[in-house]
């Protein structure tokens, strides 16, 4: 089994929360906070800080809105983000061929 | 990952991170069971009526049969939306469907008021449409139930075009029992064993 490269994988995706986060987003249209909290078992600090990089770097995007009044933060996948997972994976599979 | 983990764990972790979410909503066939509800009404209800030769009301039994399946559907899709994620098997299989239950109405309604459709090829014709859409939420969630039952709705239809009398009625009524109502059971009781499960 090979080790990482950290060199070669996207530093942005490459952490466990920011990975997981991309993971999930990937195979849904989009995740409201708590959800992602809840699959991820992450606390609401460390998700945020996380999300807020994937934000920065416009790997994911945010629509907040209200239902029944109380207010939601729904994540979803943006193109780019989309074309770094795949380029990460697509890395790791090159990894583990090595 | 920082702490030395491999390519391999993070690309399993990857897959089942994944494989979670597609499996956070399952269908758990209340719509189905309760459509079916309605719908084995208004059969048996049409049935009898032309049995008895009231032919007035029958247009009202569906108009308000279709009504109420359309309040149950709205119920169950916003009682979905408050999960706080929508899948994109979800968004595949709430857009076949909500186009099967506007198409389904329109071919019952404009093809019999315009006498364009036999009223006694309504009810294939609507079992071919539910037997598409059976199919289609079969690949979607990659499930043998669904996939059956489209093939069980798609030969119950054809079957149907030989059947040119009100006893149509009846046996779409006993269709959408055993190719709707049963298997929905089947998916709620196997929904709610999951939850029980899962805590």
């Amino acid at each position: 089994m090979a080790d990482f490269d950290p060199n070669a994988l996207d530093e942005l995706i490459h952490s466990k929360l920011r990975l997981g986060i991309m993971s999930m987003l990937i195979s849904v249209e989009y995740a409201e906070f708590t959800v992602l909290k809840e699959k991820l078992q992450a606390t609401d600090g460390n998700l945020s800080a996380n999300l807020r990089k994937l934000e920065e770097a416009e790997y994911v995007t945010v629509v907040k809105t209200f239902v029944e009044r109380k207010p939601q933060s729904r994540y979803s996948i943006t193109d780019k983000g989309k074309t770094a997972f795949e380029k990460y994976i697509a890395n790791l599979e090159k990894l583990i061929k090595q | 990952m920082e702490h030395n983990i491999s390519a391999q764990e993070s690309l399993d972790y990857i897959k089942n991170v994944i494989l979670d979410s597609k499996n956070i909503i399952k269908e758990n066939g209340a719509a189905a069971i309760l459509w079916g509800i309605v719908i084995v009404t208004a059969q048996i209800t049409t049935f009898l009526l032309i049995q008895n030769k009231i032919y007035n009301p029958i247009p009202w039994v569906w108009a308000a049969a279709i009504s109420a399946g359309w309040t149950v559907s709205l119920i169950i899709s916003r009682k979905e939306s408050k999960t706080g994620v929508v899948t994109r098997t979800l968004k595949i299989d709430s857009a076949i469907w909500s186009s099967a239950l506007v198409v389904m109405p329109i071919i019952g309604f404009a093809g019999t008021y315009t006498g364009m459709i036999s009223p006694f090829a309504i009810n294939p014709i609507i079992a071919l449409i539910l037997g598409s859409s059976y199919y289609v939420t079969g690949v979607v969630y990659s499930d043998k139930v669904f996939k059956t039952i489209s093939f069980a709705w798609w030969i119950g239809g054809t079957s149907l075009f030989w059947v040119n009398n009100h006893y149509s009625f009846l046996i779409f009524a006993a269709m959408m029992i055993f190719f709707q109502i049963v298997p929905g059971l089947i998916l709620y009781t196997r929904y709610k064993k999951t939850e029980v499960e899962n805590g």
